[in-house]
């Protein structure tokens, strides 16, 4: 996600790269270069195309989800996952392409107090595409019912990764908690961005008491220990609030700390370059304070803010998830991942129902490809590059 | 000898639960000194010459415990957990529960236990307590009757003293005093005919806790020099020490005891593992004459989460225990792992009527809303829109029956009209009810309006320590919606929840309905306003316990009338005429349909290891009658 | 420098202070206090406790006195070098931390040697052999420590370890050893016990580092006095160790002081459920039931410890980057 926003802001910028001084004609521009790089780098490249499927499934989850993620289903609690098939084969031995998954025999073991499934081949459930399902509002704004794909019949049971533990759909779940999860990351890294690189480049750049005060400040909210600070944030926020408010205030709490991580490396580095030829040229050559910090000093750093932004979103999504393991964060019927892994966290689960870990793994895949790409990123926009 | 009954004889199936007293419960047979046997260890003891023989650390009648299976062989370690620091109750619910009188297994009957014997006058307000001559402290000093005058006048009476005690007593009520050395009387200014049952309950203890040569040397009426002392051990006055020492906390392992095992490790949070070794002068015996306890050594890891427990469990390394880990959630991992954890699992039958009672705030400080939880037609609608089986399919796997707030079938005070009605589900006939209050304007969402145009909005803060409250009021915010009711549900931290509870700011509140088997006469909570748990009507409670307190509020006829007639009830000594009342109080209860039930939980479990012997197949599981204790606990023994 | 480094013990003072009162407001925030969240407690087991003890309760905490009196006796009490009392363990703060801490400081402290001897090697390794299967495999291993959740790897690691070998792993000392005083037995026992957190801890860790470390040795790598080093015959190895990687860590070091307080925080979700005696589930358990003094006491220590860490790491910048130094001391 990071990664898209950055090659949208980059293909607005080659106009304008082209008026700097001393770029020949003929030459690609520093973004062109970035991007034509980016391609090359093949682990990137992937995790990019991972990125925008995720991103895809977040903007999508409500068509792209079967079940009603909130529908609570009694005779199905904890129910495995179905094995998807794909060629169906009828009596008479003829076979056709038909997806469809296998019904369940269900027992109750009053002994043990549970349901026992057992995937009965006899009981074929066929899939359709665009079946009409729950209602909800595409992008937010447009009513439907349409879903992408379903049971043909409606009250089917149709668990691709198995139910919870109050026979809700995991993979409906799982796409509504894409949403949330990654926006908390993406929101937060922005804002957290556009602080640290303000506030840590100018205490950089100017140094004195600004830097001093920043400093200071910055000293400041990293000695409070974060996950105190966060129970406390948390568990002060008013209780009526609604889930919605509680989660924009959430990505606000962690973004109000994490910039200053970014802020200090960012001081680090001006602090560095301020004495380097090049930008004492500019200076003396009469360039604005602004300009030489963005086009000399910035560009001599981009790798650095970018590695930092790409370990930060996936900072923000684990940190959603520690609050939510302490059961301070967001809270259902909100659905994220950190919500989602807080309800599975228990012997019981990995015992009886690993597949509600599922979350986990969507975790651990968004984490890497966005690391990847912020790799891929990094190396393309190196100035030095071979 | 002489046998009384608490109350009427049950005509229902059930002799569980009908409490009688046992005046005088005599050993079969009597023992000659010479036939007491010790443990190895013990007598090695004695013939170093560290120890005194048995029969001198034995009082004269030893308490002779009729075991459940057989008489067992000493040995072995009993292992259990506990969560957190403040787990005390793990540890007065095993190794701690010694009172002058104490609930007989089945809960059916008060017998004495470290009384010898007692016997109350008919107007019950005189209680006399004989204590065993030669009974000693597990430092060998002697047990007397000034140790509970002790208890009683220097501590729990006393208006300095700044620290815990057990609740529930009416310390102004009582006067104590120390007939001679073994011989202790408690008489009471107004009758209290459940005084007994509240010895013998968790809470009873108390008066057999505090060892007056250990705490008197911090109380200032023994000790003048007790703030003195209390400084030097670094306490800020002599209340904060004595209740640090001497109540039950278990934080100082100091303190003499006359329990099975003396605590070795102090339980104060920092050390990892807490014992209790044999107490070599423990006052009971088998009836083969041997010492107990069997079991040498109990130990309580302390854990930080109930994951950890359950995997200990699981592995084999909890011996006998249901704490924290026996929860619906958790038995199918436990079920499935009997065979590799070498365990198996007993029974309990669980005092708690009802996984969750919904109660609505009658005394909401909203005069709108106030005036629409009040209609009993507006709660009974809320009953019948709430789909009991559903709850019981998704949440408990179907194990479990739709319950009101009423005592359990298994009681003597099953009240068929209070436990079952409209626990059907009827989503029409809510409907109509709600109609015909004139709820029947509705917003765009389908949400009622109430008299003042709004929105019927109920919150409902479910703490979060409690999944399946949470579960629970996840699928009746959607029953509800369905009759146009909008039940505002969060999960919050529980103090947050009292906070609110505490400050009456609540719409409603969910909590599990105790006081379902022989603790219902003690803990009527749910049956009419009772004290602070009743959060239907916590004003009306306060005005109950005290007319004069602040943020009290009389309370309507019927419910004054339920207060009366427990008062009638206190007063009796005769338990026919207890349950007589009761079933009054009930009757209103029925009629006044003050909260809402929703299922009744199935039987629960315990985790016994394979080779322990002397284990009760079924037991009650309840806080007042403090299982497993009342079982005997020095009895458990492992089998080679 | 010594000037600089008065001013900075100064400020330090001073933000300390401030941190005190953060410290205070932020254990008093949430709704309640320790006597409520004990109440809660009591109800949770069905026990009650009586109006009356309530209300000397109340009065023998002073639970109701002005918010700046309670914050003044606080801090006067720290002054004096008491911590103050903990409620719901009835012990003082200071003896509950002193028990603790040795403990909680090894297995954090061995964490971060762990990690740092593990990120600097496969660092400077995966930049100098950009997109090597080494460097790929370092990365995916590295994320995926990065990627878990500390509680749910740590979760899983007990249960496979009891599914697999049939023991439980959790706490740092079996139990034979809890209440025993150090032996070499018990140390043996202890180093049996602390793979598991250290692992689980420095897993976290460890990837941000490597990647932070392969990012700026590779900035510093493709600069042109490397290729003049080479050129002039110094060897790679030399060149590579002299140069770029002392340059490199040049952002590391500045994180450096946060290294301590972050593996603070990461082992302290890791601590509560693998049940380590640390002062992590104190912590906790603290703030859950609103145990004032002690929270307020441990959360100041770990905003002690960063401060610390901050002005280790800003000395060491300045000695490691003459550049900054030299700039610091004309700022002066």
């Amino acid at each position: 996600m990071n990664s898209t926003i950055m090659t949208e802001a980059a293909a607005d910028l080659p106009e304008d790269s082209s008026t700097v001084r001393g770029t020949l004609a003929g030459t690609e521009s520093q973004w062109q270069l970035i991007r034509r790089r980016f391609r090359q780098h093949r682990m990137a490249r992937v995790s990019l195309y991972i990125l925008i499927l995720f991103a895809f499934c977040a903007v999508f989850a409500n068509f792209l989800a079967p079940k009603d993620p909130l529908k609570v289903q009694a005779r199905y609690t904890y129910a495995p996952p179905q094995g998807l098939h794909f060629i169906d084969r009828d009596e008479n031995g003829d076979w056709s392409f038909r997806p469809h998954v296998y019904g369940y025999k269900v027992e109750v073991e009053p002994e043990a107090l549970r349901r026992v499934f057992v995937i009965d081949p006899s009981k074929k459930i066929y899939l359709n595409w665009f079946v009409e399902g729950h209602e909800y509002k595409l992008l937010g704004l447009f009513p439907s019912n349409i879903h992408l794909f379903g049971p043909e019949r409606k009250r089917d049971p149709l668990y691709l990764l198995g139910s919870d533990r109050l026979g809700r759909d995991m993979l409906s779940r799982l796409l509504l908690g894409t949403r949330i999860s990654l926006s908390v990351g993406i929101v937060g890294v922005v804002l957290s961005l556009f602080f640290g690189v303000l506030i840590g480049g100018l205490a950089g750049f100017y140094g004195g008491w600004f830097d001093a005060v920043t400093q200071r400040t910055i000293e400041f909210l990293r000695s409070l220990p974060t996950i105190p600070l966060w129970m406390a944030l948390a568990s002060a926020m008013p209780s009526d609030w609604s889930p919605l408010r509680v989660y924009f205030v959430i990505t606000l709490i962690l973004s109000l700390l994490g910039w200053t991580e970014l802020a200090r490396v960012v001081r680090g580095r001006f602090l560095a370059l301020k004495d380097e030829d090049y930008v004492a040229a500019a200076l003396y050559d009469g360039a604005s304070h602004i300009r030489v910090v963005m086009r000399h000093m910035v560009p001599a750093f981009t790798s650095h803010i970018i590695t930092a932004a790409s370990l930060a979103i996936p900072g923000m999504i684990l940190a959603e998830t520690a609050l939510s393991f302490l059961g301070l964060g967001l809270q259902s019927p909100v659905v994220s991942w950190g919500v989602l892994l807080q309800e599975a966290q228990n012997i019981r689960v990995l015992a009886t129902a690993p597949w509600l870990l599922a979350p986990g793994l969507a975790i651990v895949i968004a984490v890497l490809a966005m690391n990847f790409v912020g790799d891929g990123l990094r190396d393309a926009a190196d100035p030095y590059a071979r | 000898m002489k046998h009384l009954n608490l109350h009427t004889p049950p005509e229902r199936r059930l002799t569980v639960m009908a409490l009688s007293i046992a005046l005088l419960v005599a050993p079969g047979t009597s023992l000659l000194a010479a036939d007491y046997q010790e443990a190895p260890q013990l007598a090695e003891q004695v013939k170093a010459g560290t120890l005194p023989p048995v029969e001198e650390r034995l009082p004269e009648n030893p308490f002779v415990l009729e075991p459940i299976e057989s008489v067992g062989t000493y040995g072995g370690v009993w292992r259990s957990a506990l969560k957190g620091t403040y787990d005390n109750g793990w540890i007065r619910r095993t190794v701690a529960y010694q009172p002058l009188v104490a609930f007989s297994l089945d809960w059916s009957e008060v017998v004495p236990n470290v009384a010898e014997s007692f016997e109350v006058n008919d107007e019950a307000t005189e209680f006399t307590f004989h204590l065993r001559k030669g009974h000693k402290w597990s430092d060998g000093e002697p047990f007397t009757a000034a140790d509970i005058d002790f208890a009683l006048n220097d501590i729990a009476k006393n208006p300095e003293y700044k620290g815990e005690k057990a609740p529930n007593f009416d310390w102004d009520n009582m006067t104590g005093e120390v007939i001679d050395e073994t011989t202790y009387r408690i008489t009471l200014e107004r009758p209290d005919g459940l005084l007994i049952q509240r010895l013998a309950s968790v809470d009873g203890p108390f008066l057999t806790f505090a060892p007056k040569h250990y705490c008197g040397q911090l109380v200032p009426s023994v000790n003048p020099d007790a703030d003195k002392l209390a400084a030097e051990r670094g306490f800020d006055s002599w209340s904060q020490a004595l209740e640090k020492t001497c109540f039950t906390y278990f934080t100082d392992e100091k303190r003499p005891s006359l329990n099975a095992w003396q605590q070795a490790t102090a339980y104060d949070g920092l050390n990892q593992i807490i014992e209790f070794e044999r107490n070599p002068y423990f006052y009971k015996v088998d009836t083969a004459g041997n010492q107990l306890p069997y079991i040498d050594k109990a130990t309580m890891l302390q854990s930080e989460n109930v994951e950890d427990i359950l995997l200990k469990v699981i592995n084999g390394e909890v011996d006998f225990s249901n704490r924290h880990f026996a929860t619906v959630t958790n038995k199918p991992v436990i079920y499935d792992s009997q065979e590799s954890g070498n365990y198996r699992l007993t029974s309990t039958v669980d005092a708690r009527m009802n996984h969750a009672i919904l109660q609505l705030n009658l005394n909401n400080e909203d005069p709108v809303k106030r005036a629409l939880y009040n209609e009993r037609d507006f709660r009974v609608a809320l009953s019948l829109a709430t789909d009991r089986e559903e709850i019981v399919d998704v949440i408990f796997a179907g194990q479990g029956k739709p319950f009101q707030a009423a005592p359990r079938p298994e009681s003597p005070y099953y009240h068929e009209e209070l436990a079952t009605q409209y626990t059907e589900y009827d989503p029409d006939k809510a409907n109509e009810l709600l109609d015909g209050l004139g709820l029947t304007e509705r917003n765009d969402d389908g949400i009622r309006l109430n008299s003042a145009g709004d929105p019927i909005t109920i919150q409902l803060y479910t703490p979060s320590d409690q999944i399946e409250f949470n579960d629970m009021s996840q699928l009746i915010v959607n029953q509800w919606a369905e009759i146009g009711i909008q039940l505002d549900q969060r999960n919050v931290e529980r103090s947050f929840v009292y906070e609110r509870l505490h400050g009456n700011q609540h719409d409603m509140h969910i909590w599990w309905g105790d006081g379902g088997l022989g603790d219902a006469l003690l803990d009527a909570r749910y049956y009419f306003p009772f004290n602070r748990e009743s959060a239907f009507a916590l004003q009306w409670a306060q005005w109950f316990n005290n007319p004069d307190s602040e943020g009290g509020n009389e309370p309507s006829e019927p419910a004054r009338k339920q207060m009366e007639l427990y008062r009638e009830l206190k007063a009796s000594g005769d338990p026919a005429q207890q349950a007589e009342i009761f079933k009054q109080i009930l009757d209103i209860s029925a009629e006044q349909f003050w909260v809402i039930g929703t299922v009744l939980p199935a039987e629960g479990y315990m985790v016994v290891n394979k080779n322990l012997g002397n284990v009760p197949d079924s037991q009650p599981y309840a806080w007042l009658y403090p299982q497993p204790a009342p079982m005997g606990t020095s009895q458990l023994f492992y089998k080679n | 420098m010594t000037l600089y480094l008065v001013r900075r013990l100064v400020t330090m003072l001073l933000t300390l202070l401030a941190l005190s009162v953060v410290v205070f407001v932020v254990i008093q925030l949430p709704p309640g206090d320790f006597i409520t969240s004990y109440i809660a407690r009591l109800s949770g087991s069905g026990e009650t406790i009586d109006q009356a003890v309530i209300d000397t309760l109340r009065e023998r905490y002073q639970m109701d006195a002005p918010i700046l009196a309670q914050y003044w006796a606080w801090l006067k009490g720290m002054l004096h070098g008491e911590f103050g009392y903990s409620f719901e363990m009835k012990l003082p703060v200071a003896q509950i931390f002193s028990e603790r801490i040795g403990i909680s400081l090894a297995v954090e402290l061995l964490a971060v040697v762990v990690m740092w001897a593990v990120a600097i090697p496969i660092g400077i390794y995966s930049a100098v052999r950009q997109y090597s299967i080494g460097d790929y495999f370092a990365t995916v291993i590295g994320f995926f420590g990065l990627a878990v959740p500390n509680f749910l790897f740590a979760l899983v690691l007990m249960y496979i370890c009891y599914v697999w070998f049939g023991v439980t792993i959790t706490g740092l000392f079996s139990p034979e050893y809890m209440n025993a005083k150090w032996s070499l037995d018990r140390f043996l026992d202890f180093v049996q016990h602390v793979w598991a957190p250290v692992l689980v801890i420095a897993t976290a860790g460890t990837a941000q580092l490597v990647r932070v470390l392969r990012a700026n040795l590779l900035d510093e790598l493709n600069k042109p006095y490397v290729l003049t080093a080479r050129a002039k015959g110094l060897e790679k190895r030399k060149v590579i160790m002299r140069y770029p990687v002392r340059v490199a860590m040049n952002p590391l070091v500045s994180t450096i002081g946060w290294v301590l307080p972050t593996v603070i925080s990461s082992s302290f979700v890791t601590a509560i459920v693998l049940n380590l005696p640390t002062l992590s589930p104190i912590l906790l358990r603290a703030l859950l039931s609103q145990d004032m003094y002690l929270a307020g006491a441990l959360i100041l220590f770990m905003g002690v410890l960063t401060m610390i860490g901050t002005l280790i790491s800003d000395l060491l910048l300045a000695w490691i980057d003459p550049r900054i130094r030299l700039g610091m001391v004309g700022a002066n």
